[in-house]
């Protein structure tokens, strides 16, 4: 098992009369390989509960084990930092070298790594990302567009060789085409490297699309733990928490009431293109 | 009505301008609801700057009600008129209780008390936060402080309302009761909105959709004809909303359908499709 959280409850400034409760009791496991969505309305808990994963925040009850070994106890946070990658919210906001190059070694050189095995992870971060490394290696990061910066954020993280990457709302703010490069190498990223995705995102479109399973927080607690079709099946639970359920899912719901004889989870063009089709057929035949 | 007229906008580098804004010439009227779109860019949160003088014209000029933004002293006026709001609720709240957030735009116009205290419900009424008046903001979720934010600029009885991708960093319920308060105040109370969106189902709800690319206008038109101008959009990286797509899919079986736009409009047509 990749990340097991046993029991974790954190609060935030206990023992003061401002302590408030951000997690409750959770417990989870996710395996090496899989693409989590983790969706809640703001204040659910969902960053509290990222920050746990490579020991930014340290649990007030409860455990955090990576590949089976305790945060803090058998394995460091630093080395965890390393298998855990986090993208915060706009992390082009922390893009700051002269180069594309120094900003993505950034991490490596910090840790001491020679300089050959720093340009070969630089070379192949950029490649996970879909930047070509001649083109963009001796440009400033603040020439770039939206999307590319992003990625070159990103790409920071992916140096480090994590096990799992980690992103809080990774395309918020970015137009349609920065949105759909971003997701087409995360994607990438999941199928072919074998790598482990966690996706923060309010856009439930995305992470219908994108999750293999998705996790819904409410209130610090853990609401659902399912498969995205199980889970955006839940319309009145997720929308009474403040949550929404994929466009297209919703237009399922409006026709099954409008009397179509329509499966409700789907969530694609051409599946619920096909699905209104054939209830149509059934409907006129 | 603002009028926009040969607007360029250069932004000075070192040791050369980047052109931002390249020769626009639009009207926007009293009581319209006119969203902008484009990739990330394209010059929209320019010219949406350029709508209440916190950047000034290279060439040409922005006028509102009359009052040109390049004289330094319209500049106050313009301001009353044209309210902003951005993308992030959290840089836009100063205040550490909702009410004194909301007073502090009308105290800086040195409108006596009495009206302030009227002006402070008035406006968090209309954006649904009255009771939570007394509240401090850090206590509120995404799509409150949004709303304690438009209650701000809404108080000192702004004409145009200027957002900039209000809805962005917000969840779905924040999103939600944003855009209704939004149309609400365009709808009932007659403010002139200017939205900036990425979200093409936001933009359904527009009189008018302007679409920007590399500094020019290059679409101008209400949301039905708009999103039939299906090349162009591609070409200029924007999606049709999802309840299009599906219905120009389901045109190509053969159903005869009418083009839906919002999802509620393209279920109603199925449903009594016989």
């Amino acid at each position: 098992m990749l990340i097991k959280l046993k029991n974790v409850n954190f609060t935030y400034m206990s023992n003061t009369p401002l302590a408030q409760r951000a997690l409750e009791n959770v417990s989870l496991s996710i395996s090496a390989g899989e693409f989590v969505g983790l969706i809640g309305p703001t204040g659910s808990g969902k960053s509290t509960l990222v920050q746990h994963l490579n020991g930014l925040l340290e649990p007030l009850e409860g455990e955090v084990l990576i590949e089976g070994k305790k945060i803090g106890g058998e394995i460091s946070p630093l080395l965890v930092r390393q298998k855990i990658g986090l993208v915060f919210q706009f992390p082009e906001s922390q893009l700051f070298e002269e180069t594309v190059f120094k900003d993505i070694a950034f991490g490596l050189r910090n840790l001491g790594y020679p300089d050959d095995e720093i340009e070969g992870r630089v070379r192949k971060a950029l490649a996970m990302v879909g930047l070509d490394y001649f083109e963009f290696k001796d440009r400033s990061p603040f020439t770039l567009s939206g999307g590319e910066m992003r990625r070159v954020a990103i790409a920071g993280v992916l140096a480090m060789n994590p096990s799992c990457l980690v992103l809080d709302e990774p395309t918020s703010g970015l137009d349609s085409i920065g949105t759909r490069e971003i997701i087409s190498h995360l994607e990438r990223l999941n199928r072919e490297e074998g790598l482990t995705i966690i996706l923060i995102s309010h856009d439930m479109d995305e992470v219908a699309h994108l999750a293999s399973r998705v996790i819904v927080m409410n209130e610090g607690k853990i609401e659902f733990d399912d498969s995205p079709r199980r889970v955006f099946s839940q319309k009145s639970d997720l929308l009474k928490i403040g949550l929404d359920i994929p466009q297209f899912t919703s237009l399922l719901f409006m026709l099954k009431e409008g009397g179509l004889d329509v499966p409700l989870a789907l969530f694609e063009l051409n599946e619920v293109k096909n699905a209104i089709v054939s209830a149509l057929e059934r409907r006129f035949s | 009505m603002i009028k926009i007229s040969n607007l360029t906008h250069a932004y000075k580098q070192a040791d050369h301008a980047i052109v931002a804004l390249d020769d626009i010439s639009l009207d926007i009227h009293e009581g319209e609801f006119i969203v902008f779109v484009g990739r990330n860019g394209s010059g929209k949160s320019t010219l949406a700057k350029h709508l209440n003088g916190l950047l000034t014209p290279t060439k040409g000029t922005v006028e509102v009600d009359g009052m040109g933004t390049h004289l330094e002293e319209n500049l106050w006026k313009v301001r009353q008129r044209v309210g902003m709001i951005f993308q992030n609720p959290d840089n836009q709240i100063v205040a550490t209780i909702v009410e004194e957030d909301v007073a502090f735009g009308p105290e800086n116009l040195g409108i006596p008390q009495g009206e302030i205290r009227e002006r402070v419900d008035d406006a968090l009424k209309s954006v649904h936060m009255l009771e939570y008046a007394r509240f401090e903001p850090h206590l509120l979720s995404g799509g409150q402080k949004q709303r304690v934010a438009i209650a701000g600029v809404l108080a000192m009885k702004p004409k145009y309302l200027i957002l900039d991708e209000p809805t962005s960093m917000l969840d779905p319920r924040g999103k939600r009761e944003v855009l209704e308060t939004i149309r609400k105040l365009n709808s009932e109370q007659g403010v002139t909105v200017v939205l900036i969106t990425h979200s093409m189902d936001e933009a359904i709800y527009a009189d008018r959709v302007v679409a920007m690319d590399c500094g020019s206008i290059v679409l101008d038109a209400p949301p039905r004809e708009f999103f039939d101008e299906t090349k162009l959009l591609k070409e200029i990286g924007i999606n049709l909303p999802p309840a299009a797509l599906l219905s120009r899919e389901l045109k190509k079986e053969s159903y005869d359908l009418k083009k839906a736009l919002s999802i509620e409009e393209l279920a109603g047509t199925l449903c009594s499709l016989n």
